[in-house]
Formats: structure tokens, C-alpha cells, sequence
């Protein structure tokens, strides 16, 4: 049967955008639901049921082995061996049953745009990928396969991981040409698009974005000199961690201290340590210690740090021990997030972090990531190191968003901020009051409602948060400020939104208020971005400004040819 | 072979305004939703009623002093919550769902309590799932899922063929040739 890419009929034209309705739309044949297309479906090696079988076996033959062994099947007598053995012909022949089912119901095809493969047993599962969006496509031997003598073929979108086509069991040569007939049909959508022979891959895969950059190689941008280092840790936001630590050891220290120590202090003045005042002289010490351990952890990890760029790619090394390297090909940025830490913010000191994706170019792609482009620099020149770093997103980042957040959102700023404190400080108590006082009794749970006293902090937060959220459009860039605790300004370029979204619960509707979110791609977890409690109106005019101008298409399909690539036999 | 096999690019796309405001999605979710909604609502509440009426009930012979009220409250009131849930969502889950494949996005709005419109450019969907499970195909329904390269976006209970054209027109309209 050949299975070259499928020869069309005319079909009819569809002059505007018909829109499906729950009645079949004109001009689509119901039958198979795919259009006048009809597809050529085909399946799998059957020596994926093998492989398939020999696989989910494989992933028994731990508890299976633990069973025999603590059941002493072993060394039982004969009944009980054929017992077992039985048991496991059953099971053998159920997993059989089931990859035999998996490959069954396993088919691909292709229609005039895109890739079609359906699979799944209960659960059906349909996977089209329009040609155009292939990034990559890849054949793998696994050892299994390669035993019976099959490969794998996956087929790679920038959606990437789970949401990749795999195809897991063809005959070496033919998965071979499917391969060339894909890269073909590629190419093919892409010239078709473009109008013009497109160039085969962006330039910036010229350079295979994997290898990775020698040490020295390129122009270094910028580099963090050592008391720039010291003023990074010494405001750094570690102090919590540290302070933690220091906590912990000044409180089981007593036990390290060997006990000729301890008959040297005064006892006898021993109510001292009741006092009030040596309870703070301790903390200020456990504080001081939490900030010098703050620096140090700083200078190991950031100590030496420097970004480079070579071509269209950036080196970040950063580390005094452990020294560490990333490679960031610049055409795969997608975001910039500026962040202004609490404590830097009044000297106008802020951090730039990236969120890239992973890309095409050549046969592997890179991974997507998400890391610190620069930790300290000074708010003005963020600009200067972006044109140099990230030249698509360089834009000052020292001004004020143009669309603020409304006044009736500071209320909620506020409460959202504080509510957290209040609850958490009513837990302490309960908590205290009704467990914990035969064990502290250096204060009574009512003295820890002074605790309640930071709640103008709390307050100021929410504050703050409300002041600093909002966002500008600047085509093609779109900034997004917010606060967490430090302050954000996120640059990224209207087309490299994925998804644009607004939520909004029933107490935000009755104030007209909206939450405003915004997706890139990105490696790491990040890539998603929220402002609560915008104006709605606001709101949806940047949803409708972020989708740029509005076209209008007119589809009409015309007669396309297969390829006539000979085919294996 | 010769480059006849390009067919003509598609008509230059045509540009409007920006609009001052999107328009609202204007599609509905298949009707059969609702049902479909209620008997997996059906389904999975009757399996949590039976869990729960076990455990309150089974309780009773180990802890002492059980009254037998609490175990017919609770059962009770789980019951309760799982018939209202049958009836009432549902319907309000289909009501609030609208979508719209245009040219240039798709425009996903739904949700009754949290209500949420999601748009996904036409230039950055990879690809398009359509999931069948047993149940929708006992209803002839299929949910569509967008993949974008920030994660999935998911159009539920469409009808078998507009869940295929749904997908064919985003091929059609996935403007290829970009980064992401």
C-alpha cells in the first residue's frame, strides 16, 4: 500500500470564515470528520506488541521477583512452582492482550496540512499537527527495539515534552522515509506560507544552539566585581533561610557546647536569662549570623559572574566552587523579568532574569530554561545591558507603567496582604493557648498578639503591590510590573505571548475589577504571569490590543499534488 | 519534481481595525454536553456516596458511641451535594461556554463562578489534540485540546465533526512559518 501524502479531489471553497455549529457545516463531509479528505490510515510494526509486552513485563519483574522471593515460591514443591508459573502465563497473556489492543487501535495518516495520529484504547486520543509546526523529527533505537529490529519516530512541536507525535514501532527504512516525506511536507507549508522559498531553518540555528560555548569565547558584557558580589549578599533576600539555620543552631547549640562551658557560666545569675534583653542580644547575634551566612552562600553561588555573548548566543557563568555555565541562544528569549529585591530597591539596584524556550535547530533542540541573566546592576542601566544582551527586548525599565490599577483594587490589595498575618498569628495562638504554654512559658499567648502589631507592615505590602501593578504596551513590546515582595517588570514582545487570558470571580465582576494573566513558552515552571484585580474595562482592551491587528481570511482549498517519492516496498 | 505541487498562496489576508473591545465568542458547546456532564457527574457521585456511606458506616464498628444519625447526616449530606451537583452544574457549566476559532485567535470563555476567556494566537498552536472517552463517544462528543508551547488550552464536548473542523481550520489558519 503506498503511503505517499494524499492526492485531493477539488474541494469546494469556502469564501468567508464558515464557523461550526452543531449541525454539520457546509462544504464538510461528515463521514470521517475530515473534511473531503479521505486519509490513508496506517498502523504500526506488529512487532510493537512485543516490544510493548517485553516492556510492561519488564516494569514487573521487580515485584514479581519479591513476591517469589517472600513466598518462597522458589524452593517450594513442584504445585507450587507450576502455580506460579501459571499466574504468570496469565499475566503474560493479559499484558500481550493489551499491547495487542494498543497496536490496534494505533494508526497515523496524513492529510494535505498536517500530520493525524489517532490512538488510545478507552481513552481515544486524536493528534494532529499541522506540517508547518514540526521542529524536529527524530528516530530512536531504544535497545528493546533494536532487538526485534524497529525504531521509534517522534515527532517534536515546540509545545514540546509530552505533547510531542511518537510514533514507537516502524521498520528502520520505512520510518526513514517518513521522515524525509515529513521534512519534505515542511518544507513544503513553509514555502507555501511565506510565499518565497523560505530560508530552511531560522539564522539563528545556524550556530546548533547545544554546543556549548568555550569560557572565553565572545565579547563579555558585563561582570560582577567583588564588592558589587558583597552588596548582592549582603541585601540578598537568603537572610530568611539563613536566619533559619542560625536559629536552629544557636537553640540545639547547647547540646555541642561541652559541659566544662557551661559550669563557667554565672548560673547563679541564671534569672538573667529570663530577661527580656538577653533574649534580644541573642536574636540581634542569631541575626548577625543569618547575614554574614547570607553573604558567604551569595559569593559561592554568584561569585565571578559574568555574562558574555558570542554571535547570537549568551554565556552566563556564575560560581566560586561550583562554577556553572549556561548557554542561551538569544532568538529563544522570551521574556525578560527585571526584579528590584526590597532592600535594593531604595539605592535603585535590580536583578534580570530570562525565561527562554526550547527551539529548533537542527536535530536536537535545546532545552527551554529560565535563570538569571545579570543578579546586580543599577536600575538605569538595565536598559544599556539588554541591547547588548537581548537587543529584542531593550527598553528603559525605570519608568511608570501607563495603566495603573483602579483605587477600588487598593482595598483588596490590602486585605489580601494582611489577612494572610492575622490568620496565621490567631493560629500561633490557639495553638499556644491551648498546647504548647507547659512547654513556653517565656510568653503567654496573649503577649503574642503584639505579633499583630506588624499588621501596618502587612498593610504597607499590600500597598505597595496595589501601587506598583500595571503594565504598558509599546509595540511590539508589552511590559507587565508587579509585586510580590520584590518588585517585577516583565518585557516580553506581543508576538511571543501564547495565551492571553482574564479571570475574574463574582466579587471582582460586582466591582468591575479583572485578573489580568499572560503566558510565554518556558523551559523552566515560569512563563506565567498574573495582575490581579486590574480594571476589566482596561483589561479587555489590552486582550484585544496584545492580539494585534485583525485579519479577515478567505479560505479556499485548492488541488494539491503528492509527492511522487518512490517507496519502500 | 517541479514546484506546480504549490498551489497559489492562500488570498492576502485582508486587515481591520483594532477593535476597541473583542466581540464575545459567539459558538455554544455541543447540547449533549449537559447530558454527558450529568451522567459522569452521575457516576463519579454515586462512587463517593457509596465511599462515603462505607466509611461512616464502617466506622460505627470501631469507634464506640457512633450514633447512627451522624453516619445518615453525613451520607446524607454528601448525597445531597452530589444530586445538586448532578442537576444544577451542568447547566451552568454549559451555559457559560462560548468559543470562537477566528483568523487570528482562538477565543475560549467560560466558567460560572470563576469566569475565565482565554485567547491563543492562530500563530502559536503547535498542535491539536481531540480526546475521545467512553463516555463521550457513547454521546458522539469530543473535547479539542490546543497545545501551545505554554501549555494547553481545551474546548470540551464538541460534536465529532465540528471537533475535526475546529481542528482542520486552526491547521489551515496556523500561520507557520514563525519562531515561537
Amino acid at each position: 500500500m503506498p503511503d505517499t501524502l494524499p492526492d485531493h479531489a477539488s474541494q469546494q471553497e469556502m469564501a468567508s470564515i464558515p464557523h461550526p455549529t452543531s449541525s454539520a457545516p457546509p462544504g464538510i463531509e461528515p463521514a470521517d470528520g475530515h473534511g473531503a479528505t479521505s486519509i490513508n490510515w496506517q498502523r504500526m510494526s506488529p512487532k510493537f506488541i512485543i516490544v510493548g509486552t517485553l516492556r510492561n513485563l519488564r516494569g514487573m519483574i521487580v515485584p514479581a521477583i519479591f513476591v517469589l522471593l517472600t513466598s518462597g515460591g522458589l524452593s517450594g514443591n513442584s504445585v507450587q512452582q507450576l502455580i506460579y508459573l501459571g499466574i504468570g502465563f496469565v499475566i503474560t497473556t493479559i499484558v500481550g492482550v493489551f499491547s495487542l489492543l494498543q497496536w490496534q487501535f494505533f494508526r497515523y495518516g496524513f492529510t494535505d496540512r498536517q500530520l493525524v495520529v489517532r490512538s488510545g484504547v478507552i481513552q481515544k486520543q486524536e493528534r494532529a499537527v499541522p506540517y508547518g509546526r514540526i521542529q524536529a523529527i527524530n528516530v530512536e533505537e531504544a535497545p528493546l527495539e533494536r532487538l526485534v529490529g524497529i525504531v521509534r519516530l517522534k515527532v517534536e512541536t515546540a509545545a514540546g515534552g509530552n505533547a510531542d507525535v511518537r510514533i514507537d514501532a516502524l521498520e528502520r527504512d520505512k520510518a526513514h522515509d517518513l521522515r524525509e516525506q515529513l521534512a519534505a511536507a515542511r518544507a513544503r507549508a513553509q514555502r507555501q506560507e511565506s510565499g518565497s522559498p523560505a530560508t530552511a531553518e531560522p539564522p539563528a540555528s545556524a550556530t546548533d544552539p547545544t554546543t556549548a560555548l568555550a569560557a572565553s569565547e565572545g565579547e563579555v558584557i558585563r561582570t560582577l566585581s567583588t564588592p558589587k558580589l558583597l552588596a548582592l549578599g549582603a541585601t540578598s533576600g537568603r537572610i530568611g533561610p539563613a536566619a533559619a539555620v542560625a536559629g536552629a543552631i544557636l537553640q540545639f547549640g547547647t547540646e555541642l557546647f561541652p559541659d566544662s562551658w557551661w559550669d563557667r557560666v554565672p548560673w547563679e545569675r541564671a534569672d538573667v536569662l529570663t530577661n527580656v534583653s538577653v533574649a534580644i542580644t541573642l536574636l540581634f547575634i542569631a541575626a548577625l549570623i543569618a547575614w554574614l551566612m547570607a553573604i558567604g552562600s551569595t559569593a559561592l553561588a554568584f561569585g565571578g559572574f559574568e555574562l558574555r555573548r558570542s554571535g547570537d548566543q549568551l554565556l552566563v557563568q556564575h560560581g566560586l566552587l561550583d562554577r556553572r555555565r549556561s548557554t542561551i541562544p538569544i532568538q529563544r528569549i522570551q521574556a525578560i523579568v527585571v526584579g528590584e529585591q526590597l532592600l535594593r530597591q531604595p539605592f535603585h539596584y535590580a536583578d534580570i532574569r530570562f525565561e527562554s524556550a526550547g527551539g529548533s535547530g537542527g536535530s536536537e533542540g535545546s532545552q527551554g530554561d529560565s535563570g538569571v541573566l545579570f543578579p546586580f546592576l543599577p536600575l538605569r542601566e538595565v536598559e544599556g545591558l539588554l541591547q547588548r544582551a537581548a537587543p529584542e527586548f531593550a527598553t528603559p525599565v525605570d519608568v511608570a507603567m501607563t495603566t495603573h490599577l483602579p483605587q477600588r483594587a487598593l482595598r483588596r490589595y490590602v486585605y489580601s496582604a494582611t489577612i494572610g498575618w492575622v490568620v496565621f498569628v490567631g493560629f500561633l495562638m490557639t495553638v499556644h493557648g491551648l498546647w504548647a504554654d507547659q512547654w513556653i512559658d517565656t510568653v503567654s499567648w496573649r503577649q503574642l498578639a503584639l505579633l499583630l502589631l506588624a499588621v501596618p507592615i502587612f498593610g504597607w505590602l499590600g500597598w505597595a503591590r496595589w501601587r506598583d501593578g500595571g503594565w504598558t504596551v509599546a509595540s511590539p513590546l508589552f511590559l507587565l510590573r508587579w509585586r510580590g515582595i520584590s518588585r517585577e517588570t516583565m518585557i516580553t514582545r506581543t508576538e511571543r505571548i501564547q495565551r492571553r487570558a482574564l479571570m475574574t470571580d463574582p466579587f471582582q465582576r460586582r466591582a468591575n475589577l479583572a485578573t489580568m494573566r499572560v503566558s510565554v513558552a518556558s523551559g523552566g515552571v515560569g512563563g506565567h504571569f498574573a495582575l490581579p484585580h486590574a480594571d476589566a474595562s482596561e483589561a479587555e482592551l489590552l486582550l484585544a490590543r496584545l492580539g494585534g491587528p485583525r485579519h479577515e481570511i478567505e479560505i479556499r482549498k485548492v488541488p494539491l499534488e503528492a509527492p511522487s517519492t518512490p517507496t519502500s516496498p | 519534481m517541479a514546484d506546480q505541487s504549490i498551489p497559489p498562496s492562500p488570498a492576502a489576508p485582508r486587515i481591520i481595525e483594532v477593535p476597541e473591545r473583542l466581540p464575545e465568542a459567539r459558538y455554544q458547546l455541543d447540547p449533549r454536553a449537559k447530558s454527558l456532564w450529568r451522567v459522569g457527574a452521575a457516576i463519579s457521585g454515586g462512587i463517593t456516596v457509596l465511599l462515603v456511606a462505607l466509611v461512616t458506616f464502617g466506622a460505627r464498628l470501631l469507634i464506640e458511641n457512633y450514633g447512627i444519625l451522624w453516619s445518615i447526616g453525613i451520607t446524607g449530606g454528601v448525597l445531597a451535594l452530589v444530586l445538586l451537583n448532578v442537576w444544577l452544574s451542568p447547566n451552568l457549566r454549559y451555559r457559560y461556554w462560548r468559543y470562537e476559532i477566528r483568523a487570528d485567535e482562538a477565543d475560549l470563555q467560560h466558567g460560572w463562578f470563576t469566569r475565565t476567556r482565554q485567547l491563543v494566537p492562530m500563530s502559536r498552536i503547535q498542535h491539536v489534540d481531540t480526546n475521545r472517552g467512553p463516555l463521550e463517544r457513547r454521546f458522539g462528543l469530543a473535547s479539542v485540546v490546543l497545545y501551545t508551547a505554554a501549555g494547553p488550552a481545551m474546548i470540551p464536548a464538541l460534536a465529532d465533526n465540528v471537533a475535526a473542523d475546529v481542528r482542520d481550520r486552526i491547521a489551515t489558519l496556523a500561520n507557520v512559518h514563525d519562531d515561537i
